[in-house]
């Protein structure tokens, strides 16, 4: 049994996972799709992410002791269980190399103009090997103590550009239609989706007062600052906002004077070194944990070393191919297909929270007789 | 310390580490700091070459000395290509350009007869540079600039970007960047502003050239005299990522009046008779300013009026009487009515030549298209639809300024 992860931990592991792909390549793959309304697209990803994050919080308070894996095997069934965690692996597993990628195109790019490969996934090779083991209360209270470093670190990637955002690159609104803003939608959507990380979180929260109202408060800053940032990304940019591959590094040395370069930018790419490695370790823990209720373990140290061995086998040959990767989670097929999981997992834990409660006031009516006496209390 | 070994050796994390540092040493021990392997250059010239290319680049080369100017030099480089010519200087350096801290960009006005992407289409590619290089141009070859710019350094530490970034302040230009004029230029618009430096001939009348002896090599350069940066203020126009025209006085005028980042402006007006002077050219200068665009359209005619409240100040009387002032009072700092209609007709003259110059000249300076497309779509693509040439939508657009003068003491 994995040990309970706090309120507010778990708002945090919210936040930080919900800010990690969306601040690097997202912005520039969704001017591609949207054009100039690629803020749109984020405005409306964001409020439905929301929408449905309020829909999954509302049932796991209602059973804060069942995990989503138990609650499936109890009202549904085991195969039925495992079929939904496979694809729940498959799904994290999935953002998790996009988020290696990331982060090494990130390093190349922002930080290290020559990388050596073999070095690279060799420390990022141990790194896992320890994250992935842990639980994800030491990552809560990791990001409890680094929270405002990094928020403050991430904070400055709207203000450094304010002064060269221009209104006239936000507008017209919907210049060519519709269908553009839908495309965008349809085709980013595997980078949003953030509320499943709470599907694995499941049953190991300690619920405070007031509890959803802190989830949600913490779910709707990060969204607004997202939405800020595409605005301001946009904003700035404008037409070649499409070429801006890395978004987070290009805004904050987006600065024509080189004596302000080096002031303050450093802080945001430190920050954002920090966030993807933390986004990596939530994911890495997630995949843990589904392989774990998989395969039936009872601690993680298998199943984090098959993650770790899948990851470097995957890794290895789609070294330097973040375009291919990032190219198949953005066609309409597989869009539609995780969207369609996304939702069918939310649609699930309606159907299984009816079916338990159905199931807890049938055992609550034979509790009250003898073992063998079909009447309620009332009958008598 | 036996105890903190002893706690160490029992965790995970320190075997981790430990491996990774041996397996890490071996490797890394011998790598040559990034001085020996890399040529920092901060300014780069583009000259067209019969072949091709001619980059001159001025690079820095930490070296023991109090002078300044001891630590640049300039190496040039020739090719078909700008990879070419950049190979070529790190064939004959043994050193790879480093563009990460390459601030400017100079082309000759040859260079600019042809489409300047051929020219960019490197810097814009390649991860090393920044977007954030200016671009400059210079009437006569590239290569003098580059070394009047050296030459400068060695006295004030100046360099070609602080003379940009103080003509951004008085001008309309704005962020001359790489990043900039590919935006301007797959844009409708396709116009955009670059500052035009010359080089003035020294003292002892040698412009610096080159001081090429048999005996070097064609990948270094030592130049021991050159010329002098002069700016005059000029602009110049690209239309199409290609040379056009220079930007006229009046131009310049109402451009830096209705631009909302410029912090300069001199307002002059001439023979001046009222109460305080006669005769006399009186300036006036900036001291603070708000423009606000306001996009418009009157009887199916687009129509810009800019709002520009400004404050000014005297700044200087030149009186043609020898400083005959018509009283005492005139030593005073002041606005007159009759100064106040001046100013008020002169930025209206000037208005009319710039609207006319526009329209004939078809530069869409102000990126009109893009701002009445995106804030009067509909009555702008109706505009459109009417005209029987799209590409000539300036024609019939109108820009009129609203000067609201006031006097600061």
């Amino acid at each position: 049994m994995e040990k309970t992860i706090s309120t507010n931990q778990t708002s945090l592991i919210l936040i930080i996972f919900t800010v990690s792909l969306k601040l690097s390549v997202l912005p520039a793959i969704t001017c591609d799709f949207a054009n100039n309304d690629a803020y749109i697209v984020a405005l409306i990803a964001c409020i439905i992410d929301f929408l449905l994050t309020i829909a999954i919080i509302v049932i796991m308070q209602k059973i804060p002791q069942k995990n989503f894996f138990e609650l499936t095997k109890e009202t549904l069934s085991k195969p039925v269980a495992i079929i939904v965690y496979i694809f729940l692996f498959v799904y994290f597993f999935l953002k998790l190399l996009i988020a290696l990628l990331e982060l090494h195109d990130y390093y190349i790019v922002t930080l290290f103009e020559h990388l050596n490969p073999f070095f690279f996934i060799l420390a990022l090779g141990f790194f896992m090997l320890y994250i992935f083991n842990c639980q994800f209360r030491a990552i809560g209270r990791m990001i409890e103590i680094c929270f405002w470093p990094l928020a403050i670190g991430i904070a400055f990637t709207l203000l450094y550009p304010i002064a060269e955002v221009q209104l006239v690159n936000l507008f017209p609104m919907f210049e060519n239609g519709a269908y553009p803003i839908y495309n965008g939608l349809i085709r980013t959507s595997f980078a949003y989706g953030d509320f499943m990380i709470l599907f694995v979180l499941m049953g190991n929260i300690k619920y405070s007062k007031h509890a959803t109202k802190k989830i949600l408060l913490y779910m709707s800053t990060i969204l607004g600052f997202i939405f800020n940032f595409y605005v301001i990304f946009v904003g700035t940019f404008g037409d070649t906002a499409v070429n801006q591959s890395l978004a987070l590094s290009a805004l904050p040395l987006h600065n024509p004077y080189p004596t302000a370069i080096g002031r303050l930018e450093w802080l945001t790419i430190i920050m954002w070194t920090a966030i993807l490695l933390i986004q990596i370790s939530i994911l890495g823990i997630s995949c843990t944990s589904c392989l774990k209720q998989i395969l039936g373990f009872r601690d993680k140290k298998i199943p984090s070393f098959v993650t770790i061995a899948i990851v470097l086998a995957l890794y290895v040959p789609t070294y330097l191919k973040l375009e291919p990767i990032v190219k198949f989670a953005t066609e309409n097929a597989f869009s539609y297909t995780a969207k369609g999981f996304e939702i069918l997992c939310i649609v699930l834990l309606y159907i299984e929270y009816f079916l338990y409660k159905k199931k807890s006031m049938g055992a609550k009516d034979f509790k009250v007789g003898k073992k063998d006496v079909k009447y309620s209390k009332k009958t008598i | 310390m036996l105890n903190t070994l002893k706690k160490l050796s029992r965790n995970k994390i320190f075997y981790c580490m430990m491996f990774l540092i041996v397996i890490m040493f071996p490797h890394t021990i011998y790598m040559q700091s990034d001085n020996n392997t890399k040529l920092v250059v901060t300014t780069i010239g583009i000259d067209k070459d019969e072949d091709g290319y001619n980059i001159t680049s001025l690079a820095v080369i930490p070296k023991v000395s109090s002078d300044v100017n001891a630590n640049l030099e300039i190496f040039e480089g020739k090719g078909k290509t700008i990879s070419e010519a950049l190979t070529n200087i790190a064939l004959n350096t043994g050193k790879e350009v480093g563009l990460a801290h390459c601030d400017c960009i100079i082309l000759s006005l040859d260079v600019m007869q042809e489409n300047v992407t051929q020219v960019l289409d490197y810097f814009i590619r390649t991860s090393n540079l920044t977007t954030n290089a200016t671009i400059l141009a210079t009437d006569l070859e590239a290569k003098k600039l580059v070394e009047a710019s050296k030459s400068s350094n060695n006295l004030r530490d100046l360099t070609l970007k602080d003379i940009v970034i103080y003509q951004e302040r008085t001008s309309i230009l704005e962020n001359t960047t790489i990043e900039r004029f590919y935006r301007a230029y797959f844009g409708k618009s396709g116009t955009f502003f670059v500052p035009i430096l010359e080089v003035e001939e020294d003292s002892q009348g040698s412009t610096g050239d080159g001081g090429d002896s048999p005996d070097q090599s064609e990948g270094s350069d030592q130049q021991s005299n050159s010329g002098k940066i002069k700016n005059n203020g000029d602009i110049i126009i690209l239309k199409n990522g290609k040379f056009d025209r220079y930007l006229e006085d009046d131009e310049k005028f109402i451009y830096n009046l209705i631009s909302p980042s410029s912090d300069f402006m001199n307002i002059q007006i001439k023979n001046i008779n009222d109460e305080y002077v006669n005769n006399s050219l009186e300036i006036y200068q900036q001291v603070s300013k708000v423009s606000l665009p306001i996009y418009t359209f009157e009887n199916g005619k687009p129509t810009v009026t800019y709002e520009v409240w400004i404050n000014i100040m005297m700044e200087e009387i030149v009186s043609a009487n020898n400083f005959a002032f018509a009283s005492i009072d005139s030593l005073q700092n002041y606005l007159s009515d009759t100064a106040e209609k001046e100013i008020l007709k002169v930025i209206d003259q000037k208005r009319k030549n710039t609207v006319e110059l526009m329209q004939t000249s078809n530069n869409d300076i102000l990126n009109l298209y893009k701002k009445f497309n995106a804030y009067k779509h509909k009555d702008w693509q109706e505009y459109l639809k009417k005209l029987s040439n799209p590409d000539k939508y300036l024609q019939d657009v109108d820009i009129r300024i609203n000067t609201h003068l006031s006097y600061v003491i």
